[in-house]
């Protein structure tokens, strides 16, 4: 990669080389858009989660198969790319969720049937990742699980901060 | 982005490469500033049946009781706690088994209940069913849940309110469950 500048016929060589150091520069840099790209999509969702002393940290190895439900400050549901409105009881966005979890649990199902397992006995092996906003009401929280309960799913893990953030 | 073909002098091409570097270190910097690594979060992870499920187990377990009604065996004892919230969602109160107690004292509490539990029956408390006011905010269940699980109770189910709470939208404080 790195090319040697000589100035002159005579072998002399520049006064320094800085292809090596522009290499790993740019390397740093891609190291950092690649981070903030990501740090970005969870900013975006806007979530401040409670904080919890004796909540377990996952290790890479640990994270299973699943889907996520994200629920902001407002009572909005985000996540397969739409953001439905919970906040009221009756609001239109519960109708549209029930549904786009009826149909995630019967996908699994259907991919757990051909696994040859039965989801019936041993319940769906996804787990449904929650990660609800510190200041969502607890009815919206209710309903969500009973709706991803009613859909097959029985695995949560409701996620929570190590320290509380600003 | 294309390099000129014709002859430089050692020193042109110095000046544009000393440019360019000046670009990458102030970019660099940038990054390196305003670089804020994501936080790890935590969990609780909790398994519940799903209804049809459960439905099953219940009657299974129903059967069981009516057959065999002397039969020693290790039963998964549970208990309720409810949660009233304050006039901003906040926890106003919390009754373990229907006595009122101290949410800094529940960890303590469950443990001398599931102590309790155990002595006299020799069954295991592994379950808490949490009956929260609809307005009680999320922050505050996840303390109880943790307290749940500082006394070992990792089997959480959530229950809804009874009618009387659910129906007090109007933002006012909600009387904790009975």
């Amino acid at each position: 990669m790195a090319r040697r500048s000589k100035v002159g016929g005579g072998g002399k060589e520049s006064e320094a080389d800085l292809t090596p150091l522009i290499d790993v520069c740019f390397q740093l840099i891609t190291f950092f858009v690649m981070l903030m790209t990501l740090a970005k999509d969870e900013a975006a969702q806007k979530i401040k989660l409670p904080v919890a002393a004796s909540a377990q940290v996952l290790t890479d190895d640990q994270i299973p198969d699943s889907i996520n439900v994200n629920v902001d400050s407002r009572g909005h549901l985000l996540g397969w790319g739409l953001d439905l409105d919970l906040s009221k009881s009756d609001a239109k966005g519960w109708t549209e969720f029930g549904k786009l979890i009826r149909k995630e649990g019967l996908l699994q199902k259907e991919s757990q049937k051909a696994r040859g397992v039965d989801w019936k006995k041993e319940g769906l092996s996804t787990t449904v990742i929650v990660r609800v906003d510190r200041e969502v009401e607890y009815e919206i929280f209710r309903r969500v699980m009973d709706m991803c309960r009613a859909a097959g799913f029985s695995k949560f893990q409701l996620k929570a901060a190590e320290e509380e953030e600003a | 982005m294309g390099r000129r073909s014709t002859r430089e002098t050692p020193e042109e091409a110095e000046s544009k490469l000393t440019s360019m570097l000046d670009l990458i270190f102030n970019i660099l910097a940038y990054f390196v500033v305003t670089f804020n690594p994501p936080k790890p979060e935590k969990n609780f992870d909790i398994a519940l049946p799903p209804p049809q499920i459960e439905k099953q187990e219940q009657q299974t377990k129903s059967e069981k009781e009516v057959s065999l009604p002397d039969e020693e065996e290790e039963i998964l004892e549970d208990v309720t706690i409810a949660l009233g919230a304050g006039p901003n969602g906040s926890l106003a109160s919390v009754r373990l088994e229907g006595r009122q107690i101290q949410a800094s004292q529940l960890s303590s509490q469950l443990q001398l209940t599931a102590g309790a539990i155990g002595g006299a029956t020799g069954d295991r408390l592994e379950a808490a069913t949490i009956v929260a006011s609809p307005k009680l905010k999320y922050r505050y269940l996840i303390e109880v849940i943790d307290s749940c699980y500082k006394a070992g109770i990792k089997k959480i189910f959530f229950a809804e309110a009874p009618s009387a709470l659910s129906g007090g939208a109007g933002g006012g404080a909600d009387a904790p469950p009975p």
